[in-house]
């Protein structure tokens, strides 16, 4: 019953983020996948057109990193600030602080479902293959990913309670981790000498998954096995620091 | 025997200033004491209890610490000394129309709020035409975005939502001034209610006469103290004599 209950929350959190964001413009759906297309062209641009890094169909590649990218992104930005922006709920009525935090993922992950078509549809264009086997493996990529970023999410959020920087650190953060990650080139072109520390971002293992997924076909079980594990530690942490910092968090924020 | 609602000897300060990355390198290198030189006490050493089918006035100026022992009944603060236990599931209506978008309209709103205190969508179905039917909104306006409604409406519409949780203790912040004249009447009329069913009201207002109206007992609240604690007309009397 209290399980169901608050699905039905995350449900209308996420209802509600959609209706604002979109409810007065025609073109909703246009608008919830102009952002990360519009980076596309840019990088597009930057990357293969001035740089000419040589990657075999650079706009599929891209695209696949990018889309996951920005569900990454938008979430952690979001959820960092999930606590502070809504104190007033924390404090005066009975809602379960977390959820917050599960709804900002979960809000960014529709997004990121809106855009699938598109990507589909890129990948057809360019005359890559299609995979049956992706029925499966979406769904476990989504839920794996989901499973990533919500204890990130908690810890960030639980962390700014104390610590109001935090959710200014996260933007810096995410605009050099994008960089430090996969998306715009590829792992190769990274030079020996760096790949052990560049392997500690958990990210890069993301990506390579879903690059291995929707170009090959199949899942990499050692990236999957990281990020499992990288998860299951981050949902400890998460769970230790929120314990701790969500009662400080009606009278610090 | 057992209160409902027992507080003993509680202490609560707030942190001065938020805390940044700044404040925390500071704490490093300076003695754990110097950071509580800045706290910033708003109670002192309360102590009172309240029985079931009570209903219980805090009466202070502003600032004179009632938001903060509702916030302490409620738990959403936890207090630095003393104890404070609560035998009972609290109905916080601590302010109205928190949880409400401009956005959503009533109806969604409603859904929404009823859902943020735990109640699923199944059953604000089942209560749904009796909120609307308190609110007195009407189809029409409770189809439409909140933004266009006035205050008062909001107001309407954040109490009749209320009416449709459980709970064993109503915690009431200030807000029975809301709407006409009319809107206020049923509200104290649900209250009474409430209180006939031997349900139990924590109630902080600087409106005498709700808490006259309402409460049997309760205490006056001056810079983070009791200063008079007991029967309601004695605490009225006392703070009325005082200001």
């Amino acid at each position: 019953m209290k399980f169901l209950a608050n699905l039905d929350l995350i449900y209308l959190l996420v209802s509600r983020d959609l209706k604002v964001r979109y409810k007065n413009s025609f073109f909703g759906y246009i608008w919830a996948i102009a952002n990360p297309l519009a980076f596309a062209v840019i990088y597009y641009f930057a990357f293969k057109v001035i740089l000419r890094i040589e990657v075999e169909n650079y706009s599929s590649y891209l695209l696949i990193g990018l889309f996951p990218w920005m569900w990454v992104s938008n979430s952690l930005i979001v959820t960092s600030v999930a606590f502070r922006v809504n104190i007033s709920l924390i404090r005066t009525t009975k809602i379960k602080p977390y959820l917050l935090v599960f709804s900002g993922v979960m809000n960014e992950m529709v997004h990121f479902l809106f855009a699938i078509p598109v990507l589909i549809l890129v990948l057809l264009y360019s005359e890559q293959s299609l995979y049956l086997s992706w029925l499966w493996q979406l769904p476990v990529l989504i839920i794996l990913q989901a499973i990533l970023l919500t204890p990130l999410g908690i810890i960030l959020s639980s962390f700014n309670i104390v610590f109001r920087d935090i959710e200014y650190l996260v933007g810096i953060a995410m605009t050099m981790l994008f960089f430090l990650t996969p998306i715009v080139y590829p792992i190769n072109l990274v030079p020996d000498s760096y790949q052990a520390i560049y392997h500690v971002n958990p990210f890069v293992y993301l990506i390579d998954v879903w690059h291995k997924v929707l170009l090959n076909g199949y899942i990499p079980m050692l990236s999957m096995a990281y990020l499992l594990i990288f998860s299951f530690i981050t949902s400890i942490i998460s769970y230790g620091l929120y314990s701790k910092n969500i009662r400080k968090a009606a009278e610090y924020l | 025997m057992s209160s409902l609602i027992q507080f003993n000897g509680v202490y609560k300060s707030y942190p001065n200033e938020s805390v940044g990355v700044k404040e925390a390198l500071i704490s490093i290198f300076k003695k754990k004491e110097n950071i509580c030189h800045k706290l910033h006490s708003t109670l002192e050493n309360i102590t009172f209890s309240v029985e079931k089918g009570q209903s219980f006035g805090l009466v202070g100026h502003n600032g004179a610490g009632k938001s903060t022992l509702l916030s302490l009944i409620f738990g959403a603060l936890r207090p630095d000394q003393g104890g404070i236990t609560v035998n009972g599931s609290i109905l916080p209506l601590l302010s109205l129309g928190s949880g409400f978008h401009p956005e959503l309209t009533g109806k969604e709103n409603i859904f929404l709020f009823n859902s943020i205190q735990g109640v699923s969508i199944s059953e604000t179905k089942e209560k749904y035409d009796s909120i609307c039917a308190f609110s007195e909104l009407g189809t029409d306006a409770i189809n439409k975005p909140i933004r266009t409604y006035s205050s008062g409406m909001v107001a309407r519409l954040g109490f009749s939502t209320v009416t449709a949780l459980q709970g064993d203790i109503i915690l009431i912040d200030e807000i029975l001034g809301v709407g006409d004249h009319n809107f206020q009447k049923k509200c104290r009329r649900f209250l009474e209610e409430f209180k006939q069913n031997n349900g139990t009201l924590v109630i902080a207002s600087h409106d005498d006469n709700s808490i006259k109206d309402l409460c049997d007992q309760g205490l006056a609240l001056k810079n983070g103290r009791v200063e008079c604690a007991g029967n309601i007309i004695d605490v009225m009397k006392f703070y009325e004599g005082n200001r």
